[in-house]
């Protein structure tokens, strides 16, 4: 693979590792809670997504570990991001790791966003606040923003993988 | 040179199905904020922006007219990024405009997250609202997330730039 002259992006590698970081600490901390609350008598004291949990019934025990899954997906997908932005750090372009990383993030965002609408709403039905409808959210943490991002790097690491092909192309002709 | 995408194609109909949502729900919230001042004791604004019945106050009016502005930037970005993705269907990798729309639609979510930290920190301020909403960190909600996601924008329309730099000189080589 050729190697090109590339400025590698410091400031987001950087805040990329502050929210690794953050992640691995408060899921570290989230866990240890939940053994904590597990092990002993204290009063259960428990707020997901606005819903206050005061008991564990078998469906709610369900839904948090479903969500401290996603929690780690979620970790998993930072992890593969700085993965990838750090390869750029060797100036090299369109990588098979790119390529695969690229395409895993992408699926990994559409199953995170869709596992946690189902998650929340289960949560809502399980303490008899549900609600249906589709609701917009004004920013970018709205979930259909969140798959329309997931479908980008999806079709980004399919661009990668035909500009490898371009760029070998190349090489050969010349 | 144009990529061989056809497999992909639902997803570009996907993407044209959100855009189409996300436009007709914030049209639908736009014009329930604008119609406020006719109606002062509808629940409209309490729902949308926790400010309990309008008033000719200027924190009120200046929190509207941030939110629409929010909004709108939210659909321009939108628009840039359902174009970036037609395009990169479409046409030849690597064009100015793919360059060009990257580093925009990067900027933008940098820009509408500083606004709406801002926006987040002025109506807590000035509505009081003291209750503690925990950090959002698991989730694509966090805005250090956003920031990244921007920041990684910007540096692929860089490395986009550098592949076309590239590939037009093997071209010329050839």
């Amino acid at each position: 693979m050729k190697s090109f002259d590339i400025k590698p992006a410091i400031l987001l590698k950087t805040i990329l590792d502050i929210l690794f970081f953050l992640l691995i600490v408060s899921y570290s901390g989230m866990i240890l809670y939940l053994i904590y609350q597990t092990l002993t008598d204290v009063p259960l004291d428990l707020k997901v997504n606005g819903n206050e949990i005061t008991e564990l019934s078998p469906a709610i025990i369900f839904i948090l570990a479903i969500k401290i899954l996603i929690s780690a997906i979620f970790i998993y997908i930072i992890y593969l991001l700085r993965k990838v932005v750090r390869s750029f750090f060797k100036r090299k372009l369109f990588t098979p790791l790119q390529i695969t990383s690229l395409n895993l993030i992408g699926q990994l965002i559409i199953i995170f966003s869709l596992t946690e609408v189902l998650t929340d709403f289960f949560l809502s039905l399980s303490l008899n606040k549900a609600r249906i409808g589709i609701s917009v959210e004004n920013s970018f943490d709205s979930i259909w923003f969140t798959l329309a991002l997931g479908l980008f790097f999806i079709l980004l690491s399919k661009s990668f993988r035909y500009a490898t092909g371009l760029q070998e192309e190349n090489e050969l002709t010349v | 040179m144009k990529p061989s995408n056809k497999p992909l194609q639902p997803l570009k109909f996907f993407l044209n199905f959100i855009f189409m949502i996300v436009i007709i729900f914030v049209a639908i919230y736009i014009s329930g904020i604008l119609l406020t001042p006719f109606f002062p004791e509808s629940k409209i604004l309490a729902n949308f922006l926790g400010v309990p019945f309008f008033e000719w106050k200027f924190a009120i009016v200046a929190l509207i007219i941030s939110s629409i502005i929010l909004h709108l930037g939210f659909i321009y970005s939108l628009y840039v990024f359902k174009k970036l993705v037609v395009s990169l269907f479409d046409s030849p990798l690597f064009s100015h405009f793919q360059i060009l729309s990257l580093k925009l639609l990067g900027q933008l979510i940098i820009l509408l997250i500083i606004i709406k930290s801002i926006f987040d920190i002025f109506s807590n301020v000035v509505f009081g609202e003291t209750e503690l909403k925990g950090i959002h960190i698991f989730s694509f909600d966090s805005k250090l997330m956003a920031l990244c996601m921007g920041l990684f924008f910007i540096y692929l329309s860089y490395i986009f730039k550098k592949a076309k730099g590239i590939r037009d000189e093997n071209e010329l080589t050839v």
